[in-house]
């Protein structure tokens, strides 16, 4: 049996809606009640192992990307606990701290530096990670000259260069075109493909998800309600979660 | 949360930890305070944890921040020291000249202009942070919402985006100094120290602002209108070194700036004016308890309220 590396225990999270801004103050600075409660996680028990590739399925709300940023640490449960053993990398936001009024390289180099990259290490895959964003000839142009899908291919390719124990995927593989998503998703296959990488993602794109995922987590209300493989999980969403969320509108 | 020896319900940072000597906390208030102090030091040392874990990492997002906000124009970094040396200048004209030299200070051992230039070094970089600081989180928004990024380290790389500028309004000074025929002294040795409650100082208002400021902004509004008070009533461009006005000693931007003034102009130790210093910590320790609270009531919701 594999070790476990994720293992999540009754995880709980919710939200505060605030519909004015004396709501928020009362609720936060005095601690009474305000504001509508939301409940977003209302218990989530899985266990991921070293190496599986596992896609989150769910309704749109219902609390996937909330999971993958408690997953990653970025934000915390009410209550639960949650187990993670080695290095995360998430990957949220492929434009996540870009800044553009700096230039890609820069930009480059500062996210070198959150992921905890040596100075020699970003040195050593700066030609990759430009070559494959195929932006060689325009790194040093300031990040706000860049089309959008041009800097999500810089941020794909930079956190995709180095093996991290885990991967968090919560992004889109619409890149530009469908020759680039294609490309993303091999990179991404080969990135796992050893079985020392972990692939936590949500399905966002069923037909590029499927060629990455052999395990399926379906969230449904804030509760995990199938686990087991990817395609089965897929036809337990479509003909129970989707089919009755549907029916419920 | 109960008490895990009386049972009754207290409030803390985190979850309360068991007392050593059982027959002392017996009593939910005093277990209450034990648990308050004592999450409240866990609290300070995880800050000075992340801060020291992260520092390199900070100082080198302050750079490239600093470097962004400036790289619009052709003299980039320039202009920030521009502004306090040109705003240096226009109080030196409007006391010298516009009141005829009637506020200079006596006993001193530097031209006024050299005694002006202490205070208003120390007020630009304080002043900047007044107001400005309290956006940390949002300015750094992307990275606070997407990445576990220790976030009491996101004040630090507001208070080191200035504190470029201010190492070099320093050296300007004792260039100045220097040049007006202050020759260095023992007391200048003092300054690393007073540059060092500068930044505590700065990091513990920029922490408790950012924080408030993730609830309300009508809070930063506020000391958005009183700052122009805050100058005026903390003794930069007059004197108040005799002054046994309470509201000073226990004003904390008075105390820095006089602090300047004891190395540059009055030739005073540190521990010569200890009671003042005393007065500097109790309001350091109430602001850091205030931000600790805040901190529980609002840390771990940061990326959600950003």
């Amino acid at each position: 049996m594999r070790e476990v590396v994720i293992r999540a225990d009754n995880i709980v999270k919710s939200y505060r809606v605030y519909k004015t801004n004396w709501q928020k103050i009362k609720s936060l600075l005095l601690g009474l009640k305000a504001g509508r409660k939301r409940n977003v996680l209302r218990g989530i028990n899985f266990e991921i192992h070293k190496g599986e590739k596992v896609g989150i399925i769910g309704f749109p709300y219902s609390g996937k990307t909330t999971l993958m940023k408690i997953l990653c640490g970025a934000i915390t449960p009410d209550s639960g606990s949650l187990e993670v053993s080695g290095k995360v990398t998430a990957v949220l936001n492929y434009r996540m701290g870009f800044k553009a009024e700096m230039s890609g390289l820069e930009n480059y180099r500062l996210r070198c530096k959150l992921l905890d990259w040596s100075d020699d290490q970003a040195a050593e895959s700066e030609d990759a990670v430009f070559g494959f964003a195929e932006l060689e000839n325009e790194k040093n142009l300031p990040m706000k000259q860049y089309k959008k899908w041009r800097a999500s291919r810089l941020g794909f390719a930079i956190y995709t260069e180095r093996k991290p124990d885990i991967m968090i995927y919560d992004e889109s593989f619409s890149l530009g075109s469908k020759q680039f998503s294609d490309e993303a998703v091999h990179r991404l296959k080969k990135l796992t493909a050893d079985g020392d990488t972990t692939l936590v993602m949500t399905v966002n794109h069923r037909e590029y998800a499927g060629m990455l995922c052999e395990r399926g987590i379906v969230i449904h209300k804030g509760k995990v309600v199938y686990d087991g493989p990817y395609e089965e999980a897929l036809a337990y969403y479509d003909n129970n979660v989707k089919t009755s969320s549907v029916q419920n509108k | 949360m109960p008490c895990v020896n009386c049972g009754k319900a207290v409030s803390g940072i985190d979850a309360p930890l068991k007392p050593e000597n059982d027959s002392v906390f017996q009593d939910g208030v005093i277990c209450a305070c034990y648990n308050l102090f004592n999450n409240m030091f866990k609290w300070l040392a995880q800050v000075i944890k992340e801060n020291i874990a992260n520092f390199t990492l900070t100082v080198s997002i302050a750079r490239i921040d600093l470097e962004r906000q400036h790289n619009a124009s052709d003299l980039g970094i320039f202009w920030a020291v521009a502004k306090p040396v040109f705003y240096l200048f226009m109080f030196y004209f409007a006391i010298t000249v516009g009141f005829r030299g009637t506020a200079k200070v006596e006993d001193l051992h530097c031209p006024y202009f050299i005694w002006l230039a202490a205070g208003i070094v120390q007020w630009q970089f304080i002043s900047d942070l007044l107001v400005w600081g309290s956006g940390c989180f949002q300015r750094q928004a992307n990275i606070v919402r997407y990445t576990g990024f220790p976030l009491t380290t996101v004040p630090l790389i507001a208070v080191m985006t200035r504190f470029y500028v201010y190492l070099a309004m320093i050296a300007a000074l004792i260039i100045t100094s220097v040049c007006a025929g202050v020759m260095p002294s023992i007391y200048w040795l003092q300054l690393p120290i007073y540059i060092l409650l500068t930044v505590i100082f700065c990091y513990i208002w920029v922490m408790l602002t950012a924080l408030i400021n993730t609830i309300s902004s009508d809070f930063i509004e506020f000391i958005r209108v009183i700052r122009t008070a805050f100058f005026w009533l903390s003794g930069i461009i007059y004197n108040v070194h005799n002054s046994n006005n309470l509201f000073f000693a226990f004003n904390p931007i008075c105390y820095l700036a006089e602090g300047f003034r004891n190395c540059f102009a009055y030739h005073i130790w540190i521990w010569e004016r200890g009671r003042l210093f005393i007065y500097f910590v109790i309001v350091m320790a109430v602001l850091t308890a205030l931000c600790g609270l805040l901190w529980k009531r609002v840390g771990r919701r940061i990326p959600e309220l950003v």
